[in-house]
């Protein structure tokens, strides 16, 4: 009676009543372990839905912030620090920092607005002046810090083929108001990938 | 057997010990008690289960522990159910440990060899219990806060140890608790007592099957956890895992009943309050959040320590000292338990012990029952302990609106909502500050409503302020009985009976009294009604006089007058009425409600018969000829007026009339003294008619005389009394409360008033205070939106994602105008908890 299996396996022709006790027992033992899990299921089910509800929650929703007006603006960009408030776990705060955007002005006028980060691997994209190689002149560039990639004032890359980024810098879209008044349309992006994504 | 397993056996050998568990013999007792060793081990897993998901979100300091389970039973799917069932399964679960520690005993199987089987149970009994006293503080609630802190400070009684062992477990000096307390009562819950339960549990179970082969091997008459009447014996395959199955599925039915236990009905769903979402009444309750300056009277331990806290407030140990009933008492007992499998080894010892624990469960059970008695039934303590329960019960609900309202919780934590909110604060100072001397009760049309509760005061000598910003109070003001009652000014000594306002009301306002007769008088000329009908100079002679003037030089208006003919006359009269100019030229200027009384009036004098008769007497028409003036005074308006002589009773019809064209216009004032009153800042400019007020309004002020004292726009150099701009709006209420003395309000006539926050000197309340307490007056404060028709689990929880539970007939439907200004901040938010459901 030790262990139904080995009988089996030592009495191959007298196993008939065995088996289907056997088999009693499974149907029970599958209730059993049925009810067992139904039961465990209930508090399983609640504490995935709680662990997963950051799965249910969206982020940013592209809200226009006003960072500036067109006075203040030239072709060298400047950083600005969008703030807004913000809603972490049950703790809402007025005026957090939320992000960065590079805003310049072109030769033409028109307002170009880019997240600070880079697309790459989300490091903060720097301003920096560097020697070109054939000219010799000083130009002023978007700089990435951590590999070392170079996005032109426009951002794009300037050499798409060494470049790590796997896009250019993630450009946001901007609105000027009749008194001047610089908006932009604030966005996080999925990064990494070549294609441009809002998270 | 299969490859794999026999690989797997090898090399772990647990397809072997599986197999030899399912073939485990076990006494196939009918004593349903047999099953509560599955049980208790299933609780234990879903004590791991839920807590260690309750961990993941819970976050131990003073700022954030109550929040953060306000967020877990709020805000995320499903919180409240794994938060129920983490709290009422640990009740349970000690439930089933002592019943089992109970079985063993009674049942004798406490013996040997199964010492350690029993010393195990009571050890995890023990731990269950402290996990349930550290868990209670983790949540940071009223509740939980006071009646841990009761608890802890007991140590304070031990000599020596005491306060360094209370410093140790509050984690600082401070008799209050704090962030350290909850770090360490965190891990305590967590690692020492959950952890060390669940690995008791394994040394218990370990135990037990050290001691089954003992048993077999010594005869041993109880082999079994509780061995009832055994007759055969079973392997675990089968009906037996049955069976334990079956048994841990009654427990989580019990478990699940006590988490739904407030929404079993439809009645209780229905009662639900309107402004709460489902889940404040689902799972386990959470109180307001810990408010170390509050108190919380009704704070008692869980049920499994009700008997201990009965048997501290027995007399006896207020006599010897309440150090016998928590230090010496409870470890004689527990000394008695862990002794018992060495004492139970003589045989006449162990009836012995087995009688003592059945009247110590005796006892338990009998205590239990007391302390709730005491509670809820006993005439003298239950209705203190329900009053307490009942205002904690507006905290929570109050805790859980505000935090749910868009603005959300600041970083400052929950407790900060509650000590900025008028609705909380508003009657908790008016009864510190106001209501030694102030009522706070309704009175004549001022009926109770939900916002305002009445605020008892022992001796009032001052107002009753109960909705005193609100049309009917203000409206008080026009009638001097109201005036002189104990409502108003009654029993103040500079505003009553000899206060001017009082004796300007009377003199003038009412313009005259009946007597016992019924006949009125009027008062002299100072009174409102003579002043518009008077004989020598008022709006009625003036119309009358331009009206008898052209009748007078009409020969055929005379002649037909004198046939009694008074159609002519009506006519001039009521031409005249019309006439702009004569309007305009009116001394007092009227307001519209009595110009409207006293054309009516003058429009009927011809057709009454007493004027008929005048106008039919030669002398009189002789006199109108020659002297209209003469004419009106002597003899036509001094029928109205009777000079001294007092009016006969039935024959007032005109002067009530005119009085209620006045109470009217009293009406009119106490409108635009309530406008005023929700200004928010008092109107800009100063000429008559600005924005909101027009010259009617003005006008109205000036013919009652508000203006002859009261400073108003227009008229900003009266200063004999308080300001009317802006009268009792929040920002006149704040610098009243502040200095009453101030020459803006009461100046020198402010009766004992004290300034609250003056300018100089001693300030009696905050500023933040005196705002909090204008605004409650005001009834400004946050109103969360209400859910009509509650379902079971409420409109965002649906059990799973796109399948909607019926559980109530419709239901579905949330009153609140605007989503945007809406409380539930899931409401229209695709970020919160329903956006799964859509």
């Amino acid at each position: 009676m030790e262990n139904y299996a080995e009988n089996r396996q030592d009495h191959p022709g007298q196993d008939s009543e065995e088996q289907r006790e056997d088999r009693r027992h499974f149907v029970k033992s599958a209730l059993a372990v049925g009810l067992g899990a139904a039961c465990a299921a209930v508090p399983v089910y609640g504490g995935a839905r709680m662990a997963l509800y950051p799965l249910q929650q969206t982020g940013l929703s592209g809200k226009e912030y006003q960072l500036t007006t067109l006075a203040n603006l030239d072709e060298t960009p400047r950083l600005y620090s969008v703030t807004d408030t913000v809603a972490d776990a049950w703790v809402s705060s007025p005026n957090q920092p939320i992000g960065n955007v590079y805003i310049r002005k072109t030769a033409e006028g028109e307002v170009q607005a880019f997240q600070a980060v880079c697309p790459h691997a989300g490091c903060r994209i720097k301003v920096d002046k560097q020697k070109d190689a054939e000219s010799g002149d000083e130009v002023t560039l978007f700089f990435c810090p951590c590999h070392g990639d170079v996005f032109s004032l426009d951002g794009e890359r300037v050499s798409p083929e060494t470049s790590k980024s796997a896009r250019s810098m993630d450009s946001l879209e901007t609105r000027v108001d009749e008194e001047g008044r610089v908006f932009v349309k604030f966005q996080n992006f999925r990064l990494g990938c070549a294609e441009k994504s809002p998270v | 057997m299969n490859p794999f397993l026999k690989w797997l056996d090898e090399r772990t050998g647990f397809v072997s010990l599986c197999k030899k568990i399912a073939g485990w013999q076990v006494p196939a007792s009918k004593c349903f008690c047999r099953w509560l060793p599955s049980a208790i081990v299933f609780a234990f897993i879903i004590q791991g289960i839920t807590g260690l998901f309750l961990w993941a979100f819970y976050s131990p300091s003073a700022q954030t522990a109550w929040e953060s389970v306000w967020y877990v039973q709020y805000q995320l799917p499903f919180g409240w159910l794994v938060r129920g069932i983490h709290h009422y399964s640990a009740q349970v679960l000690v439930a089933m440990l002592g019943l089992y520690v109970l079985g063993l005993v009674l049942h004798g199987a406490y013996r040997r060899p199964r010492e350690f089987v029993y010393w195990g149970a009571l050890t995890m009994l023990l731990f269950s219990l402290a996990s349930c006293l550290t868990g209670d503080l983790l949540m940071w609630s009223l509740s939980g806060y006071f009646a841990t802190i009761t608890r802890v400070s007991f140590l304070q009684l031990l000599p020596w140890v005491g306060l360094p062992l209370y410093k140790l477990v509050a984690g600082g000096p401070d008799p209050a608790f704090g962030t350290l307390t909850l770090t360490r009562f965190t891990v305590l819950h967590i690692a020492v007592f959950g952890g060390g339960g669940m690995a008791l549990m394994c040394l218990w179970k370990w135990f037990d099957f050290r001691s089954r082969p003992l048993s077999a091997a010594k005869g041993c008459p109880h082999p079994c956890a509780l061995a009832c009447a055994e007759t055969k014996k079973r392997t675990l395959w089968g009906w037996e895992i049955l069976g334990a199955a079956f048994s841990c599925a009654v427990f989580f039915a019990v478990v699940l009943l006590l988490v739904f236990q407030h929404s079993l009905t439809k009645e209780m769903i229905a009662g639900r309050a309107p402004t709460l979402p489902a889940e404040a009444y689902l799972g386990a309750e959470l109180t307001s959040p810990a408010d170390p300056g509050g108190s919380y009277d009704a704070a008692r331990p869980e049920w499994s320590f009700r008997a201990l806290y009965y048997e501290s407030k027995l007399p006896v140990f207020s006599k010897i000292g309440m150090i016998y009933a928590i230090f010496v008492v409870p470890p004689i007992l527990l000394g008695f338990f862990y002794l018992l499998p060495i004492l139970g080894r003589v045989k006449f010892l162990h009836y012995l012990c087995v009688l003592a624990v059945a009247a110590l469960a005796v006892v338990f059970g009998l205590f239990t029952y007391w302390s709730y008695e005491d509670d809820y039934k006993n005439p003298e303590h239950a209705p203190a302990f329900l009053a307490s329960k009942a205002s904690a019960e507006v905290l929570r609900q109050r805790a859980v609106e505000l935090c749910a309202a868009p603005s959300g919780i600041p970083q400052t934590g929950a407790l900060s909502l509650l000590n900025n909110d008028p609705f909380i604060q508003g009657p908790k100072l008016f009864a510190q500050h106001c209501a030694s001397c102030h009522r706070f009760e309704p009175f004549g049309e001022l009926a109770e409503t939900a916002d305002f509760a009445p605020i008892e005061c022992k001796e009032p000598t001052a107002p009753n302020l109960y909705r005193s910003v609100s049309r009917e109070w203000i409206s008080g003001y026009m009638n001097v009985e109201k005036l002189l009652s104990a409502d108003y000014f009654g029993a103040t000594t500079s505003f009553g009976e000899k206060g001017s306002m009082v004796t300007y009301m009377k003199g003038r306002v009412q313009g005259g009294q009946f007597d016992k007769a019924g006949n009125f008088m009027l008062n002299d000329s100072n009174g409102l009604i003579s002043a518009v009908i008077a004989a020598d100079g008022s709006p009625a002679l003036d119309i009358l006089t331009e009206a008898f003037t052209e009748i007078s030089e009409d020969e055929d208006a005379l002649a037909a007058l004198a046939e009694g003919d008074v159609t002519l006359l009506k006519e001039k009269i009521a031409e005249k009425c019309e006439d702009e100019s004569i309007l305009e030229s009116l001394d007092p200027a009227l307001p519209v409600p009595v110009l409207t009384a006293l054309k009516e009036v003058l429009l009927q004098m011809p057709d009454d018969e007493t004027y008929q008769e005048i106008l039919a007497d030669e002398e009189n028409l002789e006199m109108l000829a020659g002297d209209v003036d003469s004419f009106l005074t002597d003899v036509y308006l001094a029928q109205l007026n009777g000079s001294d002589e007092p009016i006969p009773a039935g024959e007032t019809a005109y002067i009530d009339r005119i009085r209620e064209g006045i109470v009217a216009a009293c009406g009119e004032v106490a409108a635009i003294l309530y406008d005023e009153s929700q200004l928010d800042s008092v109107r800009e400019g100063s000429k008559r008619s600005f924005d909101g007020l027009d010259e009617s309004a003005i006008a109205s002020m000036e013919f009652m005389g508000c203006i002859d004292c009261h400073p108003f726009y227009g008229h900003e150099k009266s200063d004999h009394a308080c300001d009317l701009r802006g009268y009792m709006s929040k920002e006149w209420l704040k610098g009243f409360i502040a200095d009453p003395t101030d020459v803006k309000y009461y100046g020198k006539h402010n009766d004992r008033m004290p300034a609250y926050h003056p300018a100089e000197g001693d300030a009696l309340m905050s500023e933040s205070e005196i705002e909090m307490l204008a605004d409650w007056m005001h009834g400004a404060w946050y109103r969360a939106p209400k859910v009509e028709n509650q379902t079971l689990l409420g409109r965002d929880n649906e059990l799973f994602p796109g399948v909607r539970l019926q559980s109530e007939d419709s239901g579905e439907s949330v009153s609140c105008p605007d989503s945007s200004s809406c409380g539930l901040p899931a409401e229209g938010d695709p970020a919160g908890p329903s956006g799964e459901g859509e």
